[in-house]
């Protein structure tokens, strides 16, 4: 007994005497950006690449204001409540279902402790009292859109979410228009008709807002349209100006300012002199993914979509400005550069998925960059200032391109790659939708790393010449797809964007389509097309915590601090978009998990949070504007 | 007299294979001939969308209209080419499992499977983005896209129509084969650290065209590197 | 006539500049270096052939009709042994003239194939034949994308200069020819046929499809227009350009008509690019003829085309459109806007 009272002392002093020794030879230098509320105690090496990222417009951490939280599109975080240590105890919380079934892609909003959740076609908005046990609906928007644009989006009803600006949310409809609703109230403040969605035009992407503007895009790659990017006024929603993926000068915002870093992109009306005789005006380069925003330099940053139609030897040429970044001044929408990833694409690879602003050395010199994770497979950084291409290495599984020429900065094509009309090409990798789709990644100025969710895939390809038919599809490719070597469709890896290099990955069964989020707690999250939702030490790239949700995930998760100062993760489920969309075009197992799912999960540390518990909670029960000072409450 | 018998045996023998050819099944090339007539305007438009109001379960005799290009092996080829050509499969996938437009090799059909109901909804387009093609298509064409659609064996049969309505129809099992993979249920990989493979050379600029290989820069062949020892931390959520 | 004077003849005939020809499918007068040096040739064969059937004819009638010389009957136990004067000699001289002949021929044969393989200078222009039943798809190539267009049925190009043509075929097989500019080439699905040709007089030449297609392959013949270069850059200005928009009642309801019940399968470049299943229509009014060269380019073959196309090209694929008398009479106008 004694001797067990003794022991039991022994022990506990022992384990205070090595905590103690613990935290003080644990250094504690701060890491190289200290962000608010991080304690920091982090090696000093601990950023790779020596990366700094810019988080304007600096949104409150506990909230999250867009869709890719900051202009530079960083995706990440300050919060560090949930971490390393403690990510393994993550419960669900709460969930919301929307009462919709198509692709979820579309990450929910925080902002003053309401949540703005949107669905998929029918395009409803949900506003969420986080403050009340249950998150009851505040409101619901219901905008009414064109059933026609069910039957003219490519690749599913989706949306990739809602901006929030002003006191008001803003987001596009299938149907073309974009709508600014009062977040208050749920009423709408205005509309705007941005196109005809009977000649197969349709808006997918989610608004950017800088400043007093709010800049949309169209989709319709796959259908003819004549792409553009616009700017609307965020109060009254009026046309600022409008940017064409193709045409004259004047109609793609090209002018004296314009100076593109590579020769093949010098020159009058390219956006027609690339194209055979009037083939530019169906010729596509729809806007339909993200935007990034530089202040100091004033400009954005975007990618235009594939050329229509998708079979090249219809239209010989470079074919302008489709598949090509540019770089706008956000007033004026004048073009500052433009750099084509992929001239005359051949396979649908576009040019939309993120720019992420970062700024870095590259050979000792330090640059101010974008990080592009191409469809075709090849990671870039470029210098965003100028449009020069610094690095350019394949990140995924790809054959049709031999190498990259950085004199003249184009890929260097394989001719056996290149389809024709009526002749099956078989075994090209990345398939149309390419090593990486707009799933977006996330950065961190912690670890210096990029981390994605990426595609192993290869596709046999037939081209059948395609006549353009108004709002029928403007297409020809005959496709299907498999998993590259490896048998892998999926992987999450993290990136090094100055030495375009892999620093980890992990691979996965099924198609990784998800966005990414990575914090300061030093954990990445993502989330596979069967379903599953990781957390991952986002400097080893150990997986920490899985779970599997009810549906396959494409979207793009977020944290946010509740007004219970909890700190927690929020996930829509829901598979489709372009992962299950076309039944025999991938070799996804398709039956393996059925298409079609639609509920928002809410994660927390033990699944604490209001609305699940002991007892009886109700909607009633809610958290005050302050928090009581002391523990007990019906809250755990 | 033995000349002119043989001749008049050849002649004899040539016409009956000219004649004989007249009843051959026509050529590609020529327009393919309905077996009947194609049906008639009036018999289309007294096909409704949906039940007959206060008779539910009548039988329309327009219904069992039958496609007058079923089987007809030269029009389900003339109906790809159209399927093709005119863009379905743009919408409904190349092999007709569907895309921006539904499935059209499984039983479900929103505006009903059998063929003249079909036949309506390509001419007529419906609400959620199909259009209408009987300005463009004439009423042949149009049977034969149906009868292509027939081939792919979603379509419900004339014979059957009541059956499909109420819902008679056997369901499917449209479960995987034999599931090998028990990767499925189990926790995912460990995550490998990859060391810069020496073997990548990086594009420098200003140099002569790099080639990078066109490998999967893919994982791991170094040892698993141990994280460091987590450090305890305050990590209750405050009150 | 000896093959010299038809040389000559020939040649006078060329020199004097008249190159219509009645029938124009005839060719035995052609006005290209692609065939020419092989209608000499076809000639001289011909003209050699015929010389070796007559001196033949003439041997064999000498010997059939040659007067025998004393025939001894004397002894019938005897075999008469004849041996004719010349012998062995008619042999070594028939088979060495024979031989000479021949090879010189063979010799000649291939000198002119060698020669009319490769275009003499780098043709400057390319054009993508796509044959189909029944008609030509015609893409003229360039550099520069955007001088890149589509037309249909009528060639033209500029005199003088050789001209490069990548011929394929939409579905079966057909056959490329143009009697007075070059030999016929086949045109295969999946394959893509090159040859070249050259006009060295303006005018125009009629082609037709050589290899049984289908019941209209007789309905499927080409032109091929060869004029002075200013000319066809001029021609080929006015097809890269966009026709001026409908502006009467009239042709604004054509062009819609057009929009519903034909554009799903013809293009009008400058409307929209569209259809491709039958021949862009594209300034269809600088065509000579319609269908292929079936009739001449009026507005009333125009009008009786579109209303009935089975009636006059039974089989073709443009199925008989469902159009009212009014609305035949918008469309037929708004195309005769089509200049």
């Amino acid at each position: 007994m004694r001797f067990w009272r003794l022991y039991k002392f022994r022990r506990s002093a022992a384990c205070v005497c090595f905590t103690l020794i613990i935290a003080g030879i644990s250094p504690s230098i701060p890491a190289q950006t200290p962000a608010p509320n991080s304690p920091g105690n982090k090696p000093e090496n601990s950023n790779v690449t020596g990366a700094t990222l810019n988080f304007a417009p600096n949104d409150p951490p506990g909230e999250w204001r867009s869709q890719a939280r900051d202009y530079a599109n960083t995706r990440y975080s300050t919060l560090d409540q949930i971490n390393t240590d403690n990510v393994a105890k993550l419960r669900m919380a709460w969930t919301f279902s929307d009462g919709t079934l198509n692709g979820h892609e579309a990450a929910p909003l925080v902002v003053d402790n309401t949540m703005y959740v949107v669905t998929p076609f029918p395009d409803i908005l949900f506003a969420l009292d986080l403050t009340r046990a249950g998150e009851p609906i505040k409101w619901t928007f219901k905008p009414n859109p064109s059933p026609i644009s069910k039957g003219k989006a490519c690749c599913d009803t989706v949306t990739r979410g809602v901006a929030y600006a002003n006191g008001k949310l803003i987001y596009n409809l299938l149907d073309d228009h974009t709508v600014a609703v009062d977040a208050k109230t749920g009423k709408e403040v205005w509309r705007t008709k941005m196109g005809n969605v009977e000649t197969g035009e349709t808006m997918t992407m989610a608004p950017f807002v800088v400043g007093k503007k709010v800049l949309v895009g169209d989709s319709g790659g796959e259908m003819g349209v004549w792409g553009w990017i616009a700017a609307l006024d965020v109060d009254t929603g009026k046309e600022l100006w409008r940017a064409y993926s193709t045409g004259s000068d004047k109609d793609a915002r090209i002018g004296a300012d314009f100076k593109p870093f590579y020769d093949r992109l010098k020159g009058k009306d390219l956006g027609i002199s690339t194209w055979p005789a009037g083939m530019w005006k169906h010729g596509a380069g729809s806007v339909w993914a993200w935007i990034s925003f530089d202040p100091s330099l004033n400009l954005i940053y975007y990618g235009t979509s594939n050329p229509s139609p998708r079979v090249p030897d219809q239209r010989p040429g470079d074919n302008l400005w489709t598949s090509t970044i540019f770089a706008r001044d956000v007033d004026s929408g004048m073009a500052r550069w433009a750099y084509q990833t992929t001239p005359h694409d051949r396979w649908d690879y576009d040019a939309v998925n993120e720019d992420i602003l970062m700024d870095l050395a590259i050979n000792g010199q330090e640059r101010k960059v974008l990080v592009h994770f191409d469809r075709n497979a090849y990671a870039y950084t470029i210098d965003r200032a100028t449009g020069e291409v610094l690095k350019a290495s394949p990140f995924a599984y790809q054959n049709w391109s031999s190498g990259f020429d950085m004199k003249t900065g184009t890929p260097i094509v394989d001719p056996d790659k290149e389809p024709h009309p009526n002749v099956k090409l078989v075994n090209v990798c990345p398939p149309d939708i390419g090593g990486k789709d707009w799933q977006p990644a996330a950065a961190s100025p912690r670890t210096g790393l990029v981390y994605a969710d990426i595609f192993n895939i290869c596709m046999d390809v037939t081209d059948h010449d395609a006549s353009y038919i108004p709002s029928s599809p403007y297409d020809g490719m005959d496709m299907h797809r498999y998993p590259a070597p490896g048998g892998n469709l999926g992987e999450f890896m993290a990136w090094n964007p100055a030495t375009g290099q892999k620093v980890w990955s992990i691979k996965e069964t099924y198609m990784t389509m998800s966005g990414v989020l990575v914090t300061a707690g030093d954990v990445a999250f993502y989330g596979t097309a069967d379903g599953w939702f990781r957390a991952v030490d986002a400097r080893s790239g150990k997986v920490l915590w899985s779970q599997k949700l009810g549906s396959g995930i494409i979207g793009q998760p977020i944290t946010y601090m509740g007004p219970d100062h909890r700190q927690y993760i929020a996930i829509s489920a829901g598979i489709g978009g372009a992962a299950t969309v076309r039944a025999d075009v991938i070799a996804l197992r398709p039956l393996d998990f059925p298409a079609g799912g639609n509920t928002l999960y809410v994660f927390s540390i033990d699944g604490n949070s209001m609305s699940s518990g002991p007892g009886q909670l109700s909607e009633k029960d809610g958290i005050s504007e302050t928090p009581p000072k002391t523990g007990k409450s019906n809250q755990h | 007299m033995r000349v002119r018998s043989t001749t008049f045996a050849i002649g004899i023998a040539a016409l009956s294979l000219l004649l004989g050819g007249c009843k051959h099944s026509q050529g590609g090339s020529i327009t393919t001939q309905a077996v009947r007539g194609l049906p008639s305007e009036d018999m289309i438009a007294s096909v409704p969308l949906g039940q007959v109001a206060g008779e539910p379960s009548l039988s329309v005799a327009a219904l069992s209209i039958s496609n007058p290009y079923q089987g007809n092996a030269q029009a389900i080829q003339q109906g790809k080419q159209l399927y093709i050509r005119m863009n379905c499969a743009g919408c409904h996938a190349y092999n007709g499992k569907g895309n921006m437009g539904p499935d059209l090799t499984d039983a479900e059909w929103r505006y009903g499977g059998l063929p003249i109901q079909v036949y309506k909804s390509i001419r007529d387009g419906r609400p959620q983005g199909m259009p209408a093609w009987g300005v463009a298509l004439p009423p042949k064409d149009i049977w034969k896209l149906v009868a292509y659609i027939q081939s792919l064996g979603g379509t419900v049969s004339p014979e059957d129509y009541e059956h499909a309505r109420q819902g008679d129809q056997p369901g499917e099992q449209v479960a995987p084969e034999a599931q090998a993979d028990a990767q499925l249920a189990s926790p995912p990989p460990e995550a490998e650290v990859s060391p810069v493979p020496s073997d990548q050379p990086i594009a420098q600029p200003g140099l002569a065209p790099t080639m990078i290989p066109a490998t999967h820069p893919g994982t791991p062949v170094a040892p698993k590197r141990k994280t460091k020892p987590a450090e305890p931390k305050a990590s209750e959520p405050q009150p | 006539m000896t093959p010299c004077a038809i040389f000559l003849y020939v040649r006078i005939m060329r020199v004097s500049g008249s190159v219509r020809i009645e029938p124009p499918m005839a060719y035995h007068r052609t006005f290209g270096p692609a065939v020419d040096s092989i209608t000499r040739l076809g000639w001289g064969l011909g003209i050699i052939s015929l010389l070796v059937i007559i001196i033949i004819a003439l041997l064999l009638l000498g010997g059939i009709f040659r007067k025998r010389g004393v025939d001894s009957a004397a002894d019938p136990r005897q075999l008469t042994v004849r041996r004719d004067a010349g012998g062995m000699a008619w042999i070594y001289i028939g088979v060495g003239a024979s031989s000479v002949v021949l090879i010189g021929c063979m010799i000649w044969t291939l000198i002119v194939t060698a020669a009319v393989t490769h275009p003499p200078v780098a043709p400057a222009l390319t054009i993508q034949v796509t044959a189909s039943q029944w008609w030509w798809s015609l893409r003229y190539l360039d550099d520069s994308p955007s001088q890149i267009f589509t037309t249909a049925n009528e060639i033209h190009i500029p005199v003088g200069q050789p001209i490069r043509f990548e011929l394929t075929s939409a579905d079966v097989m057909h056959s490329f020819w143009i009697p007075q500019l070059a030999g016929k080439m086949d045109v295969i699905p999946g394959q893509t046929n090159v040859m070249w040709l050259q006009a060295d007089h303006p005018g125009v030449y009629r082609g037709q499809c050589a290899a049984f297609c289908g019941p209209q392959h007789a309905h499927m013949a080409l032109t091929i227009v060869a004029e002075p270069p200013e000319d066809f850059l001029a021609w080929k200005h006015s097809q890269l350009s966009d026709t001026a928009p409908p502006e009467t009642e009239e042709t604004l309801r054509g062009a819609q008509i057009f929009q519903t019940h034909c554009a799903v399968c013809h293009t009008i470049r400058g409307v929209s690019p569209a259809g491709l299943v039958g021949p862009d229509l594209s300034h269809l009014m600088a065509r000579h003829t319609l269908a292929a060269g079936l009739l001449p380019n009026t507005p009333g073959n125009l009008a009786g085309w579109i209303d009935n196309p089975q009636a006059l090209k039974p089989g073709t694929r443009m199925p008989n459109p469902i159009l009212s008398g009014t609305e035949l009479t918008a469309v037929t106008s708004y195309l005769n806007t089509l200049h």
